[in-house]
């Protein structure tokens, strides 16, 4: 599936990645740094305002929509609202002074969902796909 | 995972040789070198976070290594092409002017078109089809453009470079955001109306029928694929139209010759779903060439060459065979992503009219007159003398196309043109024609790459020097 990634998300893969391997490094330095937590954190309130459509494609609403829902545990709403409710609570987490080891796993987990899932793919335009006789290994 | 780190740093490490190793040889010009050292200065940096990594989950652990392997595989193809475009076969005649043309277009609104550069890189390809990339992270300030390499030194292909900065277009100015509510809502619409064909959609809408709710319900069904889908057919198209009127824009006739030239009789394999049909893309480009007419006036935008008969759609469209379920399914999606691109193919006209009031392309719209280009042809192309002053290069390609669809243009020429024994001659054996049709071919090549030389030694003598700056 080719991720048809705009300016406004195309940041994201790289800063979820950033946020877990900052948090990784909490499990034995719960001091380190947050800068990157922080910033996803704020991201994450940005992509997804109170009362509005998420700012994203129509084409990865749904990606990124669902990894927040199944992140976020227990949201008392669907669509919209839950997802923002959602964020929010993601984002809460990820500026938290003290996490616990769980705490910390499940953000991880998050991130690393997130990461996955919006990272660039399809870089080149116009690239024909139609050579059946032009095999690979592993694409 | 410590062997899989240690893999994975072997691979970047390769990879950097390799590079090294590209650094080596002659670019005819700095920008490829600049993208060559900016994908050395990202691996270096990868190669060292790996280094210093000691992550105490194994996922994250794996996800660097991903990150640091998507790098590779993301900029590999990149040093490709950079390594490739220092290749001796290309041309390197047009760079200047592109890379000109490329930074009026892409100047940020509000920005000095004179003071801005983007970085350009021209390059070539075994994939039969010109290519562009996307806005690359890490190198946004940086556009490729690849054209197939039997064609790289065929100067009356350069419009087809217009296709491909239209996507450079599509994303610095962000013009698909701007189409999101409008593409959104009508796909909507369609599979409402047609949600008897999508069980899955019309199970999820239920009894609900006012619009906005829908849509709401269409996008939080994350397991809706045919939403999502027919959003993203319908954005690719959009991008495709879009890139298609910034071709016109830029070199007018020239680009439809081109356009025709590269895609008659129709598009040679399965249609991909991400294209609007060529037949298609041929009617819009009418659609917008009389927009542009009218705003703009008959000289930037003459008539249009009747191309119509060049074009045939591919047999497989008429054949009448039984088809299964999912593809009645895959075809009735496709019409209705056909049909919304279609609807909004007056609108992307519209980003164009209001992008043309920028300084930069204006400079390129104003540079680029059919009385100039006639003139070149009656003035100098006629004497197989390139033009002085020719203003921009769409005057050239278009001059170029005049040139190359009249075969009696040179009939009077000393060295080119016919006499009547040798028109006989022809006739009866074809070998004796292609050679006269290769000898005229390159004779317009030729004329035209000097006068691409002539426009970009012209541009470089009317910038003041750098002491009259002080």
């Amino acid at each position: 599936m080719i991720t048809t990634l705009d300016p406004t998300t195309r940041d994201l893969s790289n800063l979820a990645l950033r946020a877990a391997t900052e948090l990784d490094t909490k499990l034995t330095r719960p001091h380190s740094s947050s800068a990157y937590s922080t910033a996803l954190a704020e991201e994450l309130r940005r992509l997804f305002p109170a009362q509005a459509r998420p700012q994203l494609p129509p084409e990865t609403t749904g990606i990124v929509c669902g990894i927040v829902e199944s992140s976020a545990e227990d949201l008392p709403q669907n669509g919209y609202e839950g997802w923002e409710q959602g964020a929010q609570k993601i984002a809460s987490f990820l500026v938290r002074a003290n996490l616990d080891k769980a705490e910390i796993e499940r953000l991880v987990k998050f991130c690393l969902s997130l990461f996955y899932a919006t990272q660039p793919k399809a870089v080149m335009h116009d690239i024909p796909t139609d050579q059946e006789h032009i095999l690979s290994m592993c694409s | 995972m410590d062997r899989c780190v240690l893999y994975t740093l072997l691979r970047v490490e390769a990879a950097l040789r390799q590079l090294d190793a590209t650094l080596d040889q002659q670019f005819p010009y700095r920008d490829a070198e600049q993208v060559v050292l900016r994908i050395k200065e990202i691996w270096t940096e990868n190669r060292d976070l790996l280094l210093r990594t000691s992550a105490q989950l194994i996922e994250v652990s794996a996800a660097q290594c991903f990150r640091v392997l998507g790098d590779l595989r993301y900029y590999l193809p990149i040093l490709g092409y950079v390594a490739r475009s220092a290749s001796v076969r290309h041309t390197f005649e047009p760079y200047g002017p592109l890379k000109l043309m490329a930074s009026k277009l892409l100047c940020p609104d509000g920005g000095n078109p004179d003071d801005f550069s983007i970085g350009l890189v021209l390059s070539s390809t075994w994939d039969y089809t010109p290519q562009t990339t996307r806005q690359l992270k890490d190198l946004p300030d940086f556009v490729f453009i690849i054209v197939p390499g039997c064609e790289a030194t065929n100067p009356l292909l350069l419009p087809l470079a217009g296709h491909e900065l239209g996507h450079a277009v599509w994303e610095r100015d962000n013009v698909r955001k701007r189409f999101w509510d409008e593409y959104a809502n009508r796909v909507t619409d369609f599979l409402f109306q047609s949600r008897a064909d999508f069980p899955t959609v019309d199970a999820d809408i239920g009894d609900e029928r006012d619009p906005k709710e829908i849509r709401k319900i269409l996008e939080e069904t994350t397991k809706n694929e045919s939403y999502a889908n027919a959003c993203r057919l319908v954005s690719s198209q959009l991008e495709e139209l879009f890139c298609d009127f910034v071709g016109l824009y830029l070199f007018g006739s020239a680009f439809l010759y081109a356009f025709t030239y590269f895609l008659s009789p129709d598009f040679p394999a399965e249609r991909s779903p991400k294209y609007p049909t060529v037949h298609s893309r041929l009617k819009q480009l009418s659609m917008a060439h009389e927009m542009f007419s009218e705003k703009w006036g008959g000289d930037c935008f003459p008539p249009l060459p009747n191309v119509e008969g060049d074009f045939w759609p591919r047999p497989s469209d008429h054949q009448n065979i039984s088809i299964k379920q999912n593809d009645q399914h895959r075809k009735l999606l496709q019409s209705g992503v056909d049909q919304i691109a279609l609807d909004l193919a007056p609108q992307l006209v519209g980003e164009i009219l209001r992008l043309g009031e920028r300084p930069g392309w204006t400079d390129i719209r104003a540079a680029n007159t059919k009385s100039r280009c006639d003139e070149i042809c009656t003035t100098d192309y006629r004497w197989l003398v390139p033009a002085e002053n020719s203003l921009g290069i769409g005057n050239i390609v278009n001059a170029g196309w005049e040139v190359a669809t009249n075969s009696d243009f040179w009939e009077t020429h000393p060295f080119l043109g016919r006499t009547e024994e040798e028109k006989r001659l022809e006739t009866r054996d074809p070998e004796s024609a292609v050679l006269a049709r290769e000898k005229r071919r390159q004779a317009l090549h030729e004329l035209l790459l000097k006068n691409i030389e002539v426009l970009e030694y012209e541009h470089i003598i009317s910038r003041p020097l750098p002491h009259d700056q002080a």
